[in-house]
């Protein structure tokens, strides 16, 4: 389906709005979290300087300013269910940003983050399909329990994969903004060659990649904003209610790829869920002129940071444009994915 | 170019997770022979759990393995020998 020329501007005022939201909203917004004394130190910088935080809540405005334009420009439940996901997924993040949640409660609270999801599919049976497209070969059968079963086993991941890309600066703005692009070309391209298709999907999408973008220009390097595991856990809820609304499940799996083995290469190297604050040994460390290195420790925690320190220190800039390196690749695996999908 | 390797392991788990996708929603889901005891039915479903367990086993061990055998590597061309 082509948008015509009123959907576009529908469209283009779903982008606007978040965009204009964290772009206006967050310098004020930063002077009342320093008012608070809301600051942390970022840690690699000598010396220390003070970072505000959260910024997930103002993330979180934005989003809301996008889904409602969604929602009333396309009538469809979808962009509630994707706000419904976010907000949980925000409530638990807020919650952990003010009072550190425990390591296993945070996986267990995100999976009521696909909820809204679950219930809504009731209301509209079309909010997702449970089936895949896969490349080339097409769709698989429905089998509803089971893939909504996934779907909720889906939200911690997912989350915990986004906040566990949170470590430096502009890791987080830089990674959201490149993944949820990905999603949006998988989207787009679904979108077009499949009549029918509502534009909700990515009426949906669009203030992610919205308030991702607005968020880099306060979070890059050096970052004036940290948005916390309010921001980190939000933007992984909404890249999966995203992805499985949009039946996009598969490209975004090749999209988030770097985060996931990341997660994957802590956990099995911990033996299981530990709160990063309290991880015995440290995977990386500080050195002179603030360059990172590598623990040479074989305890240490495998990440995909201490992989690429291995090979020697770099500055903290140098490290987050090899990390992005990666997910640009992953992204454009992710963007073949969907010409496959739905092209060929 | 440090992050070569780290490609070639992402490229290994993009194929697994595609191939693994695959035969879990074509092959073990979708597999169901002309049976209707209670018996066979329960243990066929057991077999597509045990199954399903195992593909989660096989990218674990894969990737894993993987990342350990570059980490080891790294940290003995790092490590000083000793000098005769």
């Amino acid at each position: 389906m082509f948008p015509s020329l009123a959907d576009a501007g529908l469209l283009s005022l779903a982008f606007l709005a978040p965009l204009l939201i964290v772009l206006l909203g967050m310098p004020p917004f930063m002077k009342s979290l320093v008012r608070r004394g809301r600051v942390v130190d970022d840690v690699h910088k000598t010396p220390p300087t003070k970072v505000p935080v959260p910024g997930g809540p103002l993330l979180f405005i934005g989003v809301i300013a996008g889904e409602a334009v969604a929602f009333f420009a396309f009538g469809s439940l979808i962009p509630v269910a994707v706000l419904g996901a976010a907000a949980l997924a925000f409530a638990v993040g807020i919650t952990d940003d003010i009072f550190v949640l425990g390591s296993r409660s945070k996986p267990l609270l995100l999976l009521l983050a696909a909820s809204p999801l679950v219930l809504l599919v009731m209301l509209q049976p079309d909010l997702y399909q449970s089936s895949l497209a896969f490349p080339v070969l097409g769709a698989t059968s429905e089998h509803f329990t089971i893939y909504t079963a996934l779907v909720i086993v889906s939200f911690p991941v997912v989350a915990n994969a986004f906040n566990m890309m949170d470590s430096f600066n502009g890791q987080i703005s830089w990674f959201t903004l490149l993944t949820s692009l990905a999603l949006l070309f998988g989207i787009s391209l679904r979108t077009l060659t499949s009549p029918g298709y509502s534009l909700a999907h990515a009426a949906a999408t669009l203030p992610l990649v919205a308030i991702a973008a607005g968020f880099l220009v306060f979070n890059r390097f050096p970052s004036k904003v940290f948005d916390g595991d309010s921001g980190s856990l939000m933007f992984g809820a909404l890249f999966a209610a995203l992805a499985v609304t949009g039946g996009v499940e598969i490209v975004a799996i090749v999209a988030i790829m770097p985060a996931i083995l990341n997660s994957f290469y802590i956990i099995s190297s911990v033996r299981g869920f530990v709160e990063r604050r309290r991880m015995g040994s440290r995977p990386t460390y500080i050195g002179e002129g603030g360059m990172l290195h590598a623990s040479m420790e074989p305890s240490a925690p495998t990440t995909l940071v201490r992989m690429l320190l291995l090979d020697g220190p770099m500055s903290e800039n140098q490290l987050v444009r090899a990390i992005l390196a990666l997910t640009a690749i992953a992204c454009l695996l992710a963007a073949l994915t969907s010409v496959m999908t739905w092209v060929l | 170019m440090r992050i070569l390797p780290l490609v070639g392991l992402m490229a290994v788990a993009w194929l697994l997770i595609i191939g693994e996708v695959y035969v879990f929603f074509y092959l073990i889901l979708e597999y169901a022979p002309p049976i209707h005891e209670v018996g066979a039915l329960t243990a066929l479903a057991l077999l597509k759990v045990a199954a399903t367990l195992a593909l989660g086993g096989v990218w674990f061990v894969v990737m894993s393995s993987l990342s350990k055998a570059y980490t080891n590597s790294k940290l003995r061309n790092r490590t000083p020998k000793p000098s005769s």
